[in-house]
């Protein structure tokens, strides 16, 4: 997942872009080694643990999970990976050239 | 999408899934805590409707371990013929089973590629061709967390305490990942 994830950020730098993470890990400062260990750059809500508030609002079935939001703050896809989540970022860039 | 029953292999506490979690996501029994991968294994084997669409995947996945090609199960439309059609369907069911562990036999001990295989482009990591659901026209659908609604929003901390909010990137295409390093 994470090396999927870091050549996505990568090929989209400088596009109107971001990817957001909601971490469900309990411990704060193991969490902190992970994201320097597995250079994780991407910033990330901390959720505080399995059961945190945004997995709950969100009715989180499990992990991991997908959401994909277009410009206008829309959710258009859910639960897309591998290339169906670049396939699905790059319809939705091409929306918002369109629209400008 | 389909739900089926799961049983989890710690407390045997029976679950209510999506089918989409099947091998793909990991989910927290709500009875004794435990996180675990969702699997054929786990699968509640009284499930036919769940057991019908994965022989259909592993038709699929046949298929691209370029087994030999041979007709799908045919979903008879006729309600008369129900009994022998459902019949036919679990004579296919079986046949594509053994089909499947031949293929994946075959995969274990000719594991050589053949020269023509299919781009790997449009699969899932199990293998099963999947293309993006078309995105929704843009309409008022509300706020939640569902497509064609707004996402909710969220207003958090993130690791080092910095607060922010998912609706800081209007204006850019997100990608909200879910995680967890367990």
């Amino acid at each position: 997942m994470y090396p999927h994830e870091r050549s996505l950020v990568k090929r989209l730098e400088g596009k109107p872009f971001a990817l957001i993470g909601v971490n469900s890990d309990s411990d704060r400062e193991e969490l902190k080694r992970v994201l320097v260990q597995k250079q994780i750059t991407w910033r990330s809500f901390w959720d505080r643990g399995k059961d945190g508030p945004i997995a709950e609002q969100w009715k989180l079935d499990g992990w991991p999970s997908i959401w994909v939001i277009d410009a206008r703050g829309v959710i258009r896809y859910k639960d897309v990976f591998g290339p169906e989540m670049d396939q699905a970022v790059d319809t939705l860039l091409a929306e918002i050239n369109r629209e400008n | 999408m389909a739900r089926v029953q799961i049983i989890c292999p710690e407390c045997s506490a029976p679950l209510r899934l999506s089918d989409e979690v099947i091998d793909r996501k990991k989910v927290r029994c709500p009875k004794c805590e435990t996180v675990f991968r969702p699997s054929e294994d786990n699968l509640d084997q009284s499930d036919s409707a769940l057991l019908r669409r994965r022989a259909e995947r592993s038709h699929s996945s046949s298929r691209r371990s370029d087994a030999p090609d041979r007709p799908g199960p045919s979903r008879s439309k006729h309600k008369s013929q129900k009994s022998s059609a459902s019949l036919v369907v679990a004579t296919a069911v079986i046949g594509l089973l053994v089909l499947g562990g031949v293929a994946a036999l075959a995969a274990v001990y000719w594991p050589e590629k053949k020269p023509n295989q299919p781009a790997v482009a449009a699969a899932n990591n199990d293998g099963t061709p999947r293309l993006p659901a078309p995105p929704m026209p843009a309409k008022a659908g509300g706020t939640g967390t569902e497509i064609g609604q707004t996402a909710l929003e969220i207003d958090g901390e993130d690791i080092d305490g910095k607060r922010f909010k998912l609706s800081d990137y209007r204006g850019k295409v997100v990608v909200l990942d879910f995680w967890g390093d367990w």
